[in-house]
């Protein structure tokens, strides 16, 4: 088997560890025999895949889980062809709309329609209806998004969409409207040292409590990353030792170095290097936002009290105009010069 | 152009073209390259040997013993002359030139069909022709596939449909996405620039039959500042000697917007002058027809920093960067959402432009060592390309369609591929899987689960010193490093041994896993069957005959019951046979079923 994080991947409703109150709703709804569209937010880590996938099987059977991989070309209506990979069973689809980028419009309507309109011809299942399950949905475009809302009430008796996002600000309210919304909140500390003692378990190695909070602390409240951390942990070092280190990811030790880079030293020259990092950390696949804000949180930790709402507020500003902008290395760069400023100006003036 | 036209009504440019071999201005190599190729035909075309024997080195492996590349591409900037070439070298080799060119109908039946008439037929009388396609790149997607045309009619080779003409495709980039297709069945060459003395002696010729005066050194400045393009040379030349008849220093006319305006315009904006206000607008002007303001911004950006100007408190620089530099951006953004606001808007990108301008520039200037060509931007694109193509390749390889549907490029890279790196290095010490003890050997063993669930292997590559190393593939570790850092917390590195060890590993768990599953397939056909055999008797029918028991020949023999008497088959028999009837030198005769049972 394969990692640990995927081999104790729940599979049913009922071996889900915690929020044992949502789990509840979901076996509700899925029992009734009907469910309305379902819009599963929260941030990364917390389940909600495993969520779905344990309510598609509520649902379905253990039909759902065999998923099969196939490609899709669509044509863009400006003769583009895009390859998408779909991940079916025969009764849902699974799309991440997202790798076709602006032109997931397309997607939804052709896919999407496609699915509506053909109805589940398999007497042996209890359900008249397919789901469609959509990653990342707040990555849709308006467009898309306009796009689904007419489909979702025109549609209702044979199709259901799942939507699957970290925030519910970026669907427009027309479609939230149309879901159920479902929060999936983050684990808490208490929760991922249950979940990881209840691995170690499995795994037949012992984990003290003092070193799990250790790592749950450190795994940001993330339980897929949680896990990850035990088990390079476990690689590392075994037995555990009490002040063996928590390994944190090495991008963002890169990112905090920038942090403290800029706040050590105040000057064009150190400008240009922070730039170069920063570049760096691009060429890592690392989305924008997330250096922003690891890097605006690692200062809010160093700065004095008086200038963290101003470190705050730059930092909100400038990811609002990253996320309307087109290089985000200008965006990063323009954030890193404001705090210079704003830190050499407190400091000229403390001296 | 008819003011631009001299006494005589002609452009100097066509009336003074070349009109011999001797008179080509372009690199002698590649005349001589195009000439050689012109040869190879001669067989084919002319049907004998002409010319030296040079030209037998690729030609007469087929049928009518012509050239392997039965089409000559011409690639390079406008104005070489590069028309002229092929023209001159044709008429030159006894070939009549046909031209189709942009202004011409270039569908793909309007193309095969000239192809066919130009190269598959003979004039009675005239010189064979030869087709000359100049423009090429500029076929537009719209007008059908017909470069593709091209590449069809040039590789047929049937005795009816052949191309029996040489064909010359005039291009100014190769590597254009719709030449795609010409580009393996094509002989490519590329025409360089003629040496600005060359066409300044050119001109020089040209002044002195026209009547004109003129001083060498201006004309080698009109040659450099046209960067080699003689067509625009001679035009400048015509245009500035209308009407007079001596030409010195001719001022910046018919100076062509080469790639240094680019430069000259961050020279600008880098410079303080004492007169500002002419000096910004001098700036506004250089933005606005640089042509590629995001390249200017860019050159800008990767700049500023280094212009050394004082700013004790930073605020300049964090108004700068943060105000004017994104809202450059945010522009580019906005028009590159809806292009059709590009007019609009592209006039208040300049004002950012003057903003670094107004910032950043020292009465010095940039020093020519200081600045440096904008590249970070392409060479990040480079980076993540790569980056990402290692990620899917990792997510690609996950056995389990679950994971792979978990987990897109970003969320790899923020969440997976750190850790992963991690857990694929366990400390082995030993490269001997014989003496692995213990808690080293399940290390290995869980090692070897965890890659092959995740399709990673271990391939033999040589390192950045021609070392044999073996190396991750998709090469993961590599995503999580960063350059000028060492890893913290780092694993120990894998010895080469040990990899080879892992490597070993892995192969032999693929081997047995693909055994296993066919075992097992084979198990569960087992099962299947013997299900089937017990669901009932009118199933058996697919039993061959395993319940026979036979004789030393093969022979079913009668079954023998426990108290030794032959059963009577007269009873209606629960069993029925299926005899597969294979080859077999046996003596055959019929038997019926009675006797057997």
């Amino acid at each position: 088997m394969a990692l640990w994080v995927e081999k104790h991947r729940p599979l049913t409703l009922d071996k889900l560890t915690f929020h044992h109150g949502l789990t509840e709703h979901l076996k509700q709804l899925a029992g009734s025999g009907d469910l309305p569209h379902l819009l599963v937010y929260g941030p990364t880590g917390a389940g909600k895949r495993t969520r779905i996938a344990a309510v598609l099987r509520e649902i379905y059977g253990p039909g759902a889980e065999k998923v099969k991989v196939s490609q899709r070309v669509f044509e863009t209506p400006s003769r583009r062809k895009l390859e998408i990979n779909l991940i079916s069973s025969s009764y849902h689809i699974e799309v991440n709309p997202s790798d076709a980028g602006i032109y997931d419009r397309v997607i939804i309507q052709d896919l999407i329609k496609e699915i509506a309109q053909t109805q589940q011809v398999a007497t042996s299942s209890a359900r008249k209806f397919k789901v469609v399950v959509i990653h990342e949905a707040d990555a849709l475009t308006r467009d898309a998004q306009h796009a689904l809302r007419r489909t979702m009430e025109k549609y209702m008796s044979n199709m259901r969409v799942i939507l699957c996002s970290t925030a519910t600000g970026k669907i427009i309210s027309p479609v939230q409207s149309r879901c159920l919304l479902v929060r999936v909140a983050a684990p808490t500390s208490e929760e991922l040292v249950d979940v990881m003692g209840q691995v170690a378990k499995k795994e037949g190695i012992s984990l003290p409590p003092a070193y799990a909070r250790k790592l749950a602390d450190g795994s940001k409240r993330n339980l897929h990353r949680a896990l990850l951390m035990l088990e390079a942990a476990y690689v590392q070092q075994y037995p555990f030792a009490e002040s063996q280190d928590v390994v944190l990811p090495e991008w963002e030790l890169y990112i905090k170095d920038i942090a403290t880079a800029a706040l050590n030293e105040q000057t064009p020259a150190k400008l240009m290097a922070v730039r170069k990092q920063l570049y760096e950390v691009l060429t890592h696949c690392i989305p924008p936002t997330t250096v922003l804000r690891t890097i605006a949180m690692h200062l809010i930790d160093l700065v004095p009290e008086l200038l963290k709402p101003e470190i705050a507020h730059q930092a909100a500003l400038y990811e609002q105009r990253l996320q309307a902008g087109q290089k985000a290395i200008v965006h990063l760069e323009a954030f890193i010069a404001k705090f210079m400023s704003v830190y050499k100006r407190h400091r000229m003036e403390v001296d | 152009m008819a003011a631009a036209a001299g006494g005589d009504g002609k452009l100097w440019v066509d009336k003074y073209r070349a009109r011999s071999y001797v008179d080509l201005l372009s690199d002698e190599r590649t005349s001589r390259a195009v000439m050689q190729w012109l040869k190879e035909w001669d067989y084919c075309v002319f049907g004998r040997e002409r010319g030296t024997s040079k030209a037998k080195g690729t030609a007469g492996q087929d049928r009518w013993r012509r050239p392997t590349q039965r089409v000559l591409l011409l690639a390079g900037p406008a104005g070489l002359g590069k028309t002229t070439l092929a023209h001159v070298a044709a008429r030159q080799a006894g070939y009549e030139v046909v031209e189709i060119n942009a202004s011409d109908d270039r569908t793909s039946s309007r193309v095969r069909e000239r192809i066919a008439g130009v190269t598959r037929t003979r004039a009675v009388g005239k010189r064979p022709q030869l087709l000359v396609l100049d423009e090429i790149d500029g076929a537009a997607a719209g007008q059908g596939d017909f470069v593709g045309a091209l590449a069809r009619a040039a590789a047929a080779d049937g005795r009816r449909g052949a191309q029996l003409r040489p064909i010359i495709c005039i291009c100014n980039n190769a590597y254009a996405p719709v030449l795609r297709p010409l580009r393996h069945t094509a002989l490519a060459l590329h025409v360089g620039a003629p040496t600005a003395a060359r066409v300044a002696q050119r001109l020089a010729d040209l002044c002195a039959a026209e009547g004109v005066s003129a001083d060498a050194w201006t004309l080698l400045e009109l040659a450099q500042q046209n960067a080699g393009d003689v067509r625009a040379s001679v035009n400048a030349l015509q245009l500035a000697t209308h009407g007079i008849r001596s030409l010195s220093a001719i001022g910046a006319a018919g100076a062509k917007d080469a790639q240094r305006s680019l430069r000259a315009a961050w020279n600008m904006i880098f410079l303080r002058t004492t007169d500002d206000r002419a000096q910004a607008q001098a700036v506004v002007n250089a933005a606005q027809t640089s042509g590629d303001s995001e390249r200017l911004m860019q050159g800008c950006f990767e700049n500023y920093l280094r212009s050394g100007f004082r700013d004790l408190t930073h605020t300049r620089l964090a108004r700068l960067c943060g105000d004017w530099l994104v809202f450059h951006d945010q522009i580019d953004a906005a028009t590159r959402r809806n292009p059709a606001t590009v007019a609009a808007l592209a006039n208040y990108q300049a004002f950012a432009i003057v903003a670094v301008h107004r910032t950043c520039s020292t009465p010095f200037g940039l020093s020519r060592d200081a600045f440096e060509y904008p590249q970070a931007d392409s060479a990040l694109v480079q980076g993540r390309q790569a980056a990402t193509v290692a990620l899917q390749a990792l997510i690609g390889g996950a056995k389990c369609v679950r994971t792979r549907a978990g987990l897109t490029v970003s969320s790899a890279a923020v969440e997976l591929a750190d850790y992963m790196t991690r857990i694929l290095a366990p400390r082995l010490t030993t490269a001997n899987r014989h003496l692995l003890k213990e808690p080293e050997s399940t290390r290995l063993q869980r090692l070897v689960e965890v890659m092959s669930a995740w399709g990673l292997t271990f391939v033999q590559n040589r390192d950045a010193d021609g070392r044999p190393a073996y190396c991750l593939d998709p090469p993961v570790d590599r995503l999580v490093a960063f350059r000028d850092r060492r890893l913290t917390n780092a694993p120990a590195p894998i010895r080469y041994s040990v990899r080879q060890l892992i490597a070993q590993e892995l192969s032999r768990v693929h081997a047995t896993s693909t055994e296993e599953a066919e075992a097992t397939a084979a198990e569960h056909s087992k099962q299947e069957y013997l299900r089937q055999l017990r669901a009932g008797p009118q199933l058996a029918s697919v039993l061959p005959a395993p319940a026979v028991m036979t004789d030393f020949f093969g022979r079913p023999r009668a079954a023998v019951s426990n108290d030794g008497k032959a059963n009577t088959s007269q009873q209606p028999s629960h069993m029925w046979f299926s005899f597969v009837e294979g080859f077999s030198n046996a003596v055959r005769k019929p038997t019926a079923m009675r006797e057997l049972l």
